[in-house]
């Protein structure tokens, strides 16, 4: 971990209060790893484990209980709301849902402009071409600006939550499994625009996602979640291909393979395994 | 209310307890709960709502001593009668010493008749409640074979549902009491027109002297009810996992009436409460159309006639009313809804 | 995931129909309605009569005889509504009655929004200690005996309609104040609320631009409910005479005139009755339309199976040279769903195949290509306004479109049983888990209940959940995804069925648990010979459960073959594409090959094959006449695709 990296989480707690008594639900537990510029870091993990909730927390979405998050060298845990909304800017977000993630009610223009109205001043005209060049970078049509919501497909309506995410000139953009809501073939869309994007503009991505394939796609490093804790932390290659800690395999294992016979092969491997324990 | 459960009872009761052997203690807690709660809520309600209207009260302009005793009594009788009436004291020691005696059910005196309250409402009550009861167990009935029938069946009986319950909501009361009266009373002469006979006194007078205002009455509960019926059925029916139970071999008959009904009885239930409610005030202008002694007259007499004391009363017993009507409710969703009682 | 599965399908069901989604502002769809108009214009045209008739007869407000000599006379041209006991003229007081009528509502309207409307805003926007004080004392609010506070408010205020009315609207307020809270609240959950405050947008900003828009219909639709009850209280109040004083005309004074002289002219209370009736029923359906018009879309329809019409068979259509006994041959069938409008729009198109006894076939595709569809036609549990327009689907040498619905019913569960992607939402939530499986044994097997409880226990324990006993107690809501989805299948069972239909049984599950119910799958086909469909779009669980594979594009069967041939040698482009697209095959690769575009909606499928507006291969003879016919390439390998044979040594 680098003194200078971009984002810095030292020890993060989040833990969510309990609904009358009790002590409440610790979803992230002394969790630390940097996000250095222009790299993208992947957050496995299976439902509940807490990978969502890191990002949340960054985003100023859940309690930092414990610890500290500090992006840019500012401190985020202690920040107030008028600072957050300095940060907007440079730090962006692209959710999973992307039916959800577009209000159906406002033009897709109207969407992608929010994320500027706190960015310096800019006239109406600066403005628009912000708006084309964000299309333009996500490979829609400049007329979708016009439109609804609901005359595009979910590939769209993702493409259309990145250029809102992008037109700010963010330097993080928390992924929270953007493309676990999409098909096969749209999700290599998506996932291939985010690392041009990437090597276009500098980004780093921290990329959340259940899926260790996608992950390893995606990432430079990746981190395994077990609830709540990192159990495992590598190089993305190193991670995937020689696990060490036995969640990773089990999880690596579970994973079927688009392959009938090497398949075969891995279920023979795990009920022999199975077997001798 | 009673209807719904008792359906769903028949049918879930003894399976139940084939399974399990004592079905209904893990829940009992639960209800004891939520009974706790509501009465508990209960208390600042009825203090809320008693005060809100004492206060107002004691606002009105006009001396209820003075109404009480004329415009010729002497000085000293009217000072008199103002500290028996406890008029000289601040308003919140009056109301205390008010809440204090309704507690022991005095409710004071009317300033019109010199009558006690209490006693004018218990003679009044029973006209109030056989409306009451009546009209909610014949819309309930009503609304719930209307509404459970045309989600299931469809077609035309589904559009004449939904049309007659947009009519049973626009009719006015009152002009239904009179149309019925023109009808009934005036035209045919098979019913009477106003008054109200004891049961006590004659069963069968009581019972045809009920049929109008009854049927007024209800015009509106039955719409409300059988068309949410019919609305919360539909949306059930329709939902993923009566389409699975269905797709494995679940019968038509269970699908419908037990399956979706118990799922349908929360939305039932809520619209059920809010009728009752809205029965207990119709019950104001029904008494009046078809001139009954019931409670609700008692109270646009009292308004006219400035009985402050009487309608301070009404309030009261009104007020209680609806909480009871809230805790069946709740009874009814714990009943209804797992995740009520688990939590 | 669950919510992310849903809304996936639902903006599906909206591509199906996209006039109503094009444009969101609902106005304009409202006047689309005609009974909207006729509604709107009938209360536009009240409120200029209330504004202008008062004018024309000043007098009819004030005066308190008429023409004696003139007294309860029928309708003529002369009075059109005849007169009233003191000689006035009925239609003058009818129309100058309106004012004080809607003088009153407007009061009790404005009243209602101006507290109702900012108060639900802020308790389901703002939430926690705010939204329970808010809350708790609309609950209060709302437990008060309505009409009794107005009497207690009139005997302070006599004869005030005002003092009346804002108690009325103080009174309603709270319901309103829930039902926007209530609307508020899965606003305020929606990501792009998230989106919105992660780019740094104030609440005001968030409140006016995304929460108030979204929730403006349930406040119009409550606002014309709270007029029409507020109508309906007026005339009763105004009945009572507590509100407008004698000789001002008022609706329901009318009708209180009337009844007193019900017997010397009962036509005296009609027009003031059909007066209020005609009013409130046009704010009702008012109410309604707007309603209608805000969730146009998915108010489905109920279902009206056609029956089903044989047609020949397509030219080219060979049927697989496999199995005439197979156990269940689907045959050229055609899936159609009825648009809101009644319009049909095909789904499923011409689609053949079989399954064998004892064969586990995977259904491919990407979403909304018609797999549930076709699955769900074999059972005859289409979701509502689905039907299946032609074809055979024939089980065990019997067309189950042939059947009526009776004997159907007994195949379900018994000869083929279904399990859904959505565990959680596949079981009903009003019973426990134990009620619902004895419930569908003893359905199946006439069992005394005894038995069937230790059948259920068995079942249990075949789907290998620990502690069988305490799971039969626990209602669904209690379970976790892996156990909701072992006791769907237990289900499943019950009935010993020959063919289970799982669509998508694992979608919803993390990986480990994924693992262990595909596990379980195979091994209870293998034990008990069953055949099996299985749904899914994860190439991964197609090669380690499957035996053949049928992939679906655009609602028809593209390719469909031995899975080891499949993924050795795809034939189709659309399948080599599909499957290069899938990241666990292409380890190490910087991009991954990717097919342009989306699927096309059902209704807008191009001419020719269906693929051809993605498909990198395609020439305009792909463009021509029907789609392309499925042929056979190898022995049981399948495509439907005219440059196959080319094709078949490139990659995509
Ligand atoms: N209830 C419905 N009303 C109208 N159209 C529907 C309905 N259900 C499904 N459709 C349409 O039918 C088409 C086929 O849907 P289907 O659910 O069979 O697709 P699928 O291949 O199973 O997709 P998925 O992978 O999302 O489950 C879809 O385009 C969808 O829009
Ligand atoms: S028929 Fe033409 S368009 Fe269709 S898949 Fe084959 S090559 Fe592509
Ligand atoms: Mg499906």
């Amino acid at each position: 971990m680098s003194e200078h990296a971009l984002l810095q989480v030292r020890d993060l707690t989040v833990t969510y209060p309990a609904r009358g008594r009790g002590d409440g639900f610790t979803a992230v537990r002394d969790v630390s790893f940097d996000v250095p510029s222009n790299t993208t870091v992947g957050l496995v993990g299976e439902s509940g484990s807490g990978k969502s909730t890191i990002g949340r927390a960054i985003l100023g979405m859940s309690p930092i209980s414990v610890g500290s998050v500090t992006f840019g060298g500012r401190e985020l845990a202690a920040i107030t709301s008028r600072d957050r909304r300095a940060l907007s800017s440079e730090l962006q977000v692209i959710f999973q849902d992307p039916y959800g993630s577009l209000n159906p009610t406002r033009t897709i223009g109207q969407t992608i402009a929010e994320s500027l109205r706190h960015v310096a001043d800019l006239s109406a005209s600066e403005r628009a071409d912000r708006i084309e060049e964000a299309l333009d970078q996500v490979g829609m049509p400049r007329s979708a600006a016009a439109r609804y919501p609901g005359n595009f497909s979910g590939g769209q309506r993702q493409r259309i939550a990145i250029a809102r995410a992008i037109i700010g000139r963010p330097r993080l953009i928390i992924c929270d499994e953007p493309t676990s809501a999409l098909d096969l073939s749209v999700q290599a869309q998506v996932l291939n625009l985010l690392m041009d994007l990437q090597e276009e503009l500098g980004l780093s991505y921290l990329f959340v996602s259940h899926d260790l394939a996608v992950v390893r796609h995606v990432s430079d490093e990746i981190l395994v979640l077990l609830r709540g804790s990192i159990v495992e932390r590598g190089q993305s290659a190193r991670v995937y291909d020689n696990p060490e800690h036995p969640y990773t395999r089990a999880l690596l294992d579970a994973a079927p393979v688009p392959d009938p016979a090497r398949q075969r092969l891995r279920r023979l491997a795990r009920s022999a395994a199975a077997a001798t324990t | 209310m009673i209807e719904t459960t008792s359906v769903g009872e028949k049918t879930a009761a003894p399976q139940g307890s084939a399974l399990q052997r004592s079905p209904r203690k893990p829940r009992l807690p639960g209800v004891v709960a939520v009974l706790i709660r509501r009465l508990l809520w209960a208390i600042p309600l009825i203090l809320v709502v008693t005060a809100f209207s004492f206060v107002l009260v004691s606002l009105t302009p006009g001396d209820p001593a003075r109404e009480m005793l004329g415009i010729d009594a002497s000085e000293e009788a009217y000072l008199a009668l103002r500290s028996q009436l406890g008029l000289d004291r601040p308003v919140w020691e009056q109301y205390i010493s008010w809440l204090l005696n309704a507690l022991q059910g005095n409710l004071g005196t009317s300033i019109y008749t010199g009558g006690s309250v209490s006693e004018a409402i218990a003679a009044r009550m029973p006209v109030t409640i056989s409306l009451v009861v009546a009209s909610l167990l014949l819309s309930l009935i009503i609304g719930m074979i209307v509404g459970v029938y045309s989600a299931a069946r469809g077609g035309w009986s589904g559009k004449l549902v939904d049309s007659l319950a947009l009519v049973g909501f626009a009719l006015p009361t009152v002009w239904v009491g009179a149309l019925l009266i023109g009808l009934f009373a005036v035209r045919f002469r098979w019913l009477p027109a106003s008054g109200y006979v004891p049961f006590a006194e004659d069963p069968m007078a009581w019972l045809l002297c009920l049929v109008l205002p009854v049927t007024a009455l209800a015009t509106h509960a039955v719409a409300a009810i059988s068309k949410q019926t019919r609305e919360a059925m539909l949306d059930v029916l329709g939902s993923e996992h009566i389409r699975m139970a269905r797709a494995n071999g679940v019968g038509e008959v269970s699908l419908v009436l037990r399956h979706s009904l118990k799922n349908a009885g929360l939305r039932i239930s809520t619209v059920l409460g809010l009728q009752a409610i809205g029965l207990l005030g119709g019950t104001v202008l029904v008494e009046s159309v078809f001139g009954l002694p019931g409670l609700g007259g008692l109270a646009v007499e009292a308004s006219r006639r400035h009985d402050l004391p009487v309608i301070q009363g009404i309030v009261l017993v009104f007020t209680v009313f609806v909480v009871l009507i809230n805790v069946a409710i709740d009874l009814a969703y714990s009943w209804l809804n797992p995740r009520v009682s688990a939590r | 995931m669950t919510a992310t599965k849903s809304s996936r399908k639902e903006s599906a069901a909206a591509e199906v129909s996209p006039h109503a989604a094009q444009s969101p502002r609902f106005l304009r769809r409202l006047l689309k309605r005609g009974l909207a108009r006729v509604c709107l214009a009938y209360i536009l045209l009240l409120v200029i009569v209330a504004i202008v008739a008062p004018m024309i007869w000043p007098e009819v407000l004030t005066e308190r005889t008429g023409d004696l000599a003139d007294v309860n006379q029928l309708p003529s041209l002369q009075h059109l509504l005849g007169t009233d006991s003191l000689g006035r003229d009925v239609f003058q007081r009818i129309l100058v009655g309106a004012q004080i009528t809607l003088i009153g509502v407007a009061q009790a309207l404005a009243v209602a929004l101006v507290l109702g409307v900012p108060l639900g805003l802020i308790a389901g926007y703002v939430g926690g200690r705010t939204d329970r004080v808010i809350s708790w004392i609309a609950d209060l609010l709302f437990a008060l005996p309505g009409i009794i506070i107005i009497l207690v408010v009139l005997a302070v205020f006599p004869l005030s309609m005002t003092a009346a009315m804002v108690t009325l609207g103080v009174l309603v307020a709270p319901g309103l104040a829930r039902i926007v809270r209530s609307a508020v609240l899965p606003v305020k959950e929606e990501l792009y609320v998230s989106a919105a405050r992660v780019s740094g947008l104030g609440d005001a900003y968030i409140i006016t631009q995304h929460v108030l828009p979204r929730v403006a219909g349930p406040i119009i639709v409550q606002a014309s409910l709270i007029s029409a009850a507020a109508l309906i209280s007026q005339t009763g109040l105004a009945f009572l005479g507590l509100i407008v004083e004698a000789p001002a005309p008022s609706w329901g004074g009318m009708i209180a005139e009337g009844l007193q002289n019900l017997l010397v002219d009962p036509w005296l209370i009609w027009p003031p009755g059909v007066a209020v009736t005609l009013t409130t029923l046009a704010l009702g359906l008012l109410g309604d339309s707007v309603r209608d018009a805000t969730t146009e879309g998915w108010a489905g329809s109920s279902t009206k199976a056609k029956k089903p019409r044989s047609r020949r068979a397509q030219e080219g259509l060979e049927v697989e040279p496999a199995d005439r006994n197979a156990l269940l041959r689907v045959e050229d069938v055609n899936v159609e769903f009825r648009r809101p409008d009644g319009r049909p729009v095909r789904v499923v198109d011409s689609v053949t195949f079989h399954v064998g006894r004892g064969e586990t076939v995977g259904l491919v595709g990407e979403s909304g290509c018609g797999k549930t569809a076709t699955a769900m036609s074999i059972i005859g549990a289409l979701p509502s306004g689905g039907y299946v327009e032609s074809g055979r689907i024939v089980f065990d040498g019997v067309n189950l479109l042939d059947l009526d619905a009776r004997i159907m019913r007994a195949y379900r569960g018994k000869e083929i049983a279904v399990i859904s992607q959505e565990p959680s939402v596949s079981l009903n939530p009003g019973f426990r888990v134990g009620w619902q499986l004895a419930e569908v044994v003893r359905n199946h097997t006439g069992l005394s209940r005894r038995a069937a409880k230790a059948r259920v226990l068995q079942l249990l324990q075949q789907v290998e959940l620990r502690d069988p006993e305490q799971v039969l107690r626990r209602y669904p809501h209690e379970l976790s995804g892996g156990m909701a989805q072992r006791v769907v299948i237990a289900r499943a069972l019950a009935g010993e069925p020959r063919l289970l239909i799982a669509d998508e049984p694992t979608t919803a599950l993390d990986v480990t648990i994924q693992a262990e119910i595909l596990n379980l799958l195979r091994r209870l086909v293998a034990e008990r010979g069953m055949s099996m469909i299985l749904i899914t779009h994860d190439w991964g669980v197609v090669a380690d459960v499957c035996d053949r594979a049928i992939v679906m594009y655009a609602g028809e069967v593209v390719e469909r073959g031995v899975i080891d041939e499949l993924f050795a040698a795809p034939l189709h482009p659309y399948t080599k594409g599909l499957l290069a697209s899938d990241p666990h095959r292409s380890i190490g690769e910087h991009r991954l090959i990717s097919i342009a575009g989306s699927v096309p909606p059902p209704g807008s499928w191009p001419s020719g094959c269906h693929f051809r507006t993605r498909c990198a291969f395609a020439v305009e003879a792909c463009a021509e006449g029907e789609s392309p016919a499925l042929r056979q390439v190898e022995v049981a390998h399948d495509v439907r695709c005219i440059r196959a044979d080319e094709l078949e040594d490139h990659n995509v």
